[in-house]
């Protein structure tokens, strides 16, 4: 098992060195220059070559990535031609938001979807197999950008039952201030016990959680069907059921557990596709993290945040790759060889 | 993507709106500790500091600070603010401002003739942002507490200077004994507008919310909005809903399908101005086939400049020379013609069209701003019907600039397509910046060498500080030498689409200050 998990690690390093030497290469080559995006529009030539000459943009590409990989070893991934702040203070600020997000998002698919496919597969052939293969489908096929609008124009402008956008209510400031924690509100609100602040919070997660859960809803249950019919067909659980064991026994636990394995690789690919989601959802709902950051770093050609962004992302994706790795080896000692 | 993105708005939008038409309810005044809540889609400050401020920040700062004095383009005139009168030598070159007297800093500092000369003076050290429309100044000398004098180096319009939207606040030098460009950026203010900072919250929705300056030399007397907050909202139809709901009151500007679909709602005003900003097709004067003369003019009267309009759906008017109305110089004597017909015989005669070579063209623009698109496929349409193919290349402005202004001529584009403003309410900037001859190339995009053009540029300045009905007609001789050579096709002025909660009153819209809307002059009602 170690070295298993030793040559995996190695892989996820080597894929995160990957990423950093295409993004740095590819955002050299963006024809451009990235001292007009910090020093504006109608910046004067002398202007321009002190900007130049303050981030390093005047110096050869090699001594630029030199001293970019020297940073990203000392935490330090430059500073946003946009914000004017350091990139790493910006993705600290932007991060937790988006992962409380995603997060949640992807929890509630793995909580409804599961249970989803397993009500298809158990009642397979039936209404109640095809409205749920429907409810899938139309989950995974609508398009997000739509489906955040459509929310907003149901849930606000029709109904009034839940806020347009944003994080909470900020009038409640005045009434009950909150104090940051994480700077997640939701979070900050639940720790310091600040219930009004909470209950808003918790009411402005509610579309966002929607539009960025649908797809992995849809998709959690569709292979969860599959794998499950395609094991329910398998020997052992003829076998099983011939041995008198319960329907619920049969499903939760005979036929799901080896479905569980494409399940949790699935969930590590949607967590990629939750977040750049979030991308649209948090502009939609003016949510103030990783996505939105990336919007407006790609918008002003920010590449110290573009790169920041790109390299975040894709540890994130390579660390839960990796945890997911590991826990199918857990799962499924075959998996090791 | 952004395509469907902006149908898919449409569509949400005008669902959204089908229910809510109606008339607005009944103005009543508004409770005491109203709220005035500008919903804009980037991030509001992006520099604090009042001397180096060049950005999306003006409509803030522009609530917090004031000018020595106030540019009003429905008069015409140059109106006081914290200067109350001024006067220049007969030759222009000294100009004397009696400074409004008992007004003081939100630091509780006066605000006299040596604040303000500090201030100033910082302002043109610090040689940032928009900083260079000092340029003409010498020296400021504080004569007296309420008299301030400025020598300069050669004559200028220093009134319309001093009302410039940027680089030209007068703060408080004095309102730290440390670093004062460190401490606005921490979120500082020090001026003497009618509002002070309350918060400012980075990265959030409500980023920065002001509340009212207690002391403000204009009073309180009558009904004012109390706070002013600055909300984040990038998504149009987020803001629409917002706006709507009562959550929202100004919106600077919305697309033209939204704004048509929101005249007649309830809750909501619409209100569309002409602004400084018009849309330029700078022709490459200098190389390529666009530097015949005459495959110039063929191509600027092949362009349908009403088709133009037309299509982009009150998003912009006509223009009609550079200068776009309500500034000096401004004539209707030079007017962007169609001639298809003539534009067809001008090709031939340069050896183009049937029989002749073909004529392809290469024109560069903004990537991702849907007016320029719309213009551009207005463009290729109008010059394939001549025989012309027209390229348009859609890049990132930093890229579309940085191949404009190479030194190597090859990388030069045929037509450059870009919006142009100016920093106050003058038209020189056109000139000098775009039409004076530079080496290597700036903003003069067209390439176009002139002499005797470089010497009226190089003189506008001057006459425009000592005899305005002189500079007037210069103005107007200039554009029509920029018309003759056809240096550049004027496509149209930006139209200003702003969407107000109806319970605002009092919006009159400045095009001087770009979005700022001054909020103390509103009226909130209920």
């Amino acid at each position: 098992m170690s070295r298993y998990v030793a040559s995996r690690v190695a892989q996820a390093f080597g894929v995160v060195l990957g990423v950093i030497v295409l993004t740095f290469v590819i955002a050299r080559l963006i024809p451009g220059d990235p001292a007009v995006a910090y020093a504006g529009p109608r910046a004067s030539a002398e202007e321009l070559a002190a900007v130049r000459e303050q981030f390093g943009l005047d110096q050869p590409l090699w001594q630029q990535f030199v001293t970019y990989i020297t940073g990203i070893v000392h935490g330090d991934l430059g500073i946003s031609l946009h914000t004017k702040q350091p990139v790493t203070s910006d993705l600290i600020q932007v991060l937790p938001t988006t992962l409380v997000l995603v997060g949640i998002a992807l929890v509630f698919a793995a909580l409804i979807g599961i249970p989803l496919g397993l009500a298809a597969a158990r009642s397979q052939g039936t209404l109640g197999d095809l409205a749920a293969k429907v409810i899938s489908i139309l989950m995974v096929s609508m398009p997000v950008f739509w489906l955040a609008i459509l929310l907003q124009i149901v849930f606000f402008s029709r109904l009034g039952w839940l806020p347009v956008a944003g994080q909470y209510d900020t009038a409640l400031d005045s009434t009950s201030p909150l104090y940051s924690v994480i700077g997640v509100p939701v979070v900050d609100a639940l720790l310091t016990g600040n219930w009004p602040v909470f209950a808003s919070a918790a009411t402005h997660l509610v579309l966002p959680v929607i539009a960025i859960a649908a797809y992995p809803i849809g998709a959690v249950a569709m292979v969860t069907r599959g794998a499950l019919l395609e094991n329910l067909g398998d020997e052992h659980i003829r076998m099983v059921r011939a041995l008198g064991f319960s329907e619920l026994s049969v499903f939760g636990r005979f036929a799901l557990r080896p479905a569980l394995n494409p399940i949790v690789s699935l969930i590590a690919l949607v967590f990629a596709y939750a977040l750049t989601n979030s991308f649209i959802v948090e502009s939609v709902f003016n949510w103030p993290g990783l996505g939105s950051y990336a919007v407006k770093a790609i918008q002003t050609l920010d590449i110290p945040a573009i790169l920041g962004v790109t390299l975040v992302v894709a540890l994130l994706y390579v660390l839960l790759n990796l945890i997911v790795d590991l826990v199918q080896a857990i799962i499924d000692p075959r998996v090791r060889a | 993507m952004r395509t469907v993105q902006r149908l898919v708005a449409v569509i949400a939008a005008a669902s959204l709106l089908a229910a809510c038409s109606g008339k607005a309810p009944d103005s009543k005044p508004a409770p005491t500790n109203a709220t005035f809540t500008y919903i804009n889609n980037l991030d509001v400050m992006t520099s604090w500091d009042p001397a180096t401020s060049y950005s999306n920040e003006g409509i803030a700062t522009n609530n917090l600070y004031e000018q020595l004095t106030r540019s009003d383009p429905k008069t015409n005139k140059v109106e006081p603010l914290l200067a109350t009168k001024w006067v220049a030598s007969p030759d222009g070159l000294t100009w004397t401002f009696t400074l409004r007297d008992k007004v003081k800093f939100t630091t509780g500092n006066p605000m006299d003739a040596a604040a303000v000369k500090a201030a100033l003076d910082r302002t043109i050290e610090l040689a940032g942002g928009g900083a260079y429309i000092w340029d003409p100044v010498k020296t400021i000398t504080a004569k007296d507490p309420a008299t301030l004098v400025f020598d300069l180096k050669y004559a200028a319009p220093l009134d319309l200077i001093a009302s410039s939207a940027y680089a030209a606040f007068i703060y408080d030098t004095k309102a730290v004994t440390g670093d004062l460009a460190k401490w606005f950026e921490a979120g500082h203010a020090a001026g003497t507008g009618a509002y002070v900072v309350d918060s400012w919250k980075k990265g959030t929705e409500n980023e920065l919310t002001l509340k009212a300056n207690k002391d403000y030399w204009g009073g309180w007397s009558g009904v004012h909005y109390q706070s002013v907050v600055f909300k984040v909202v990038p998504q149009e139809t987020t803001a629409v809903q917002m706006l709507q709901s009562g959550q929202g009151s100004f919106m600077p500007a919305v697309s033209s399908t939204v704004f048509a679909s929101l005249k007649g709602a309830k809750g909501v005003t619409t209100e569309e101005a002409p602004s400084f900003q018009n849309m330029l097709a700078m022709l490459n004067t200098a190389s390529g086939p666009l530097a015949d003369v005459n495959v110039r003019k063929a191509v600027a009267e092949a362009i349908d400049y009403d088709g133009i309009i037309t299509t982009v759906q009150g998003g912009m008017v006509k223009g009609t020379g550079v200068v776009p109305p309500g500034l000096l110089g401004y004539t209707t004597e030079v007017q962007p013609t169609t001639n298809a017909a003539d534009a067809t015989k001008l090709l031939t005669a340069a050896g183009y069209g049937p029989g002749g070579k073909k004529l392809s063209l290469v024109l560069t623009y903004a990537a991702g701003d849907p007016v320029q698109e719309t213009v551009v496929t207005v463009m290729k349409a109008n010059l394939a019907s001549v025989g012309v193919d027209l390229q348009g290349k859609a890049l990132a402005w930093e890229t579309q600039w940085d191949l404009g202004k190479s030194t190597d001529a090859s990388k030069h584009q045929d037509i450059f397509l870009f919006y142009w403003y100016p920093d106050y309410a003058d038209p020189y900037s056109w000139f000098i910046n775009l039409f004076r001859s530079a080496t290597p190339p700036y903003f003069n995009l067209s390439y176009w060498d002139d002499k005797a053009a470089d010497t009226t540029i190089d003189g506008l300045q001057a006459v425009t500080a000592t005899d305005r009905p002189k500079a007037e007609q210069q103005y107007v001789e200039l554009q029509k030498a920029i018309s003759d050579q056809a240096v550049t096709a004027v496509l149209g002025v930006i139209n200003y689409q702003r969407a107000l909660a109806s319970t605002v009153q009092g919006y009159v819209d400045n095009p001087s200050y770009g979005n700022v809307v001054f909020v103390y002059q509103l009226t909130p009602t209920a």
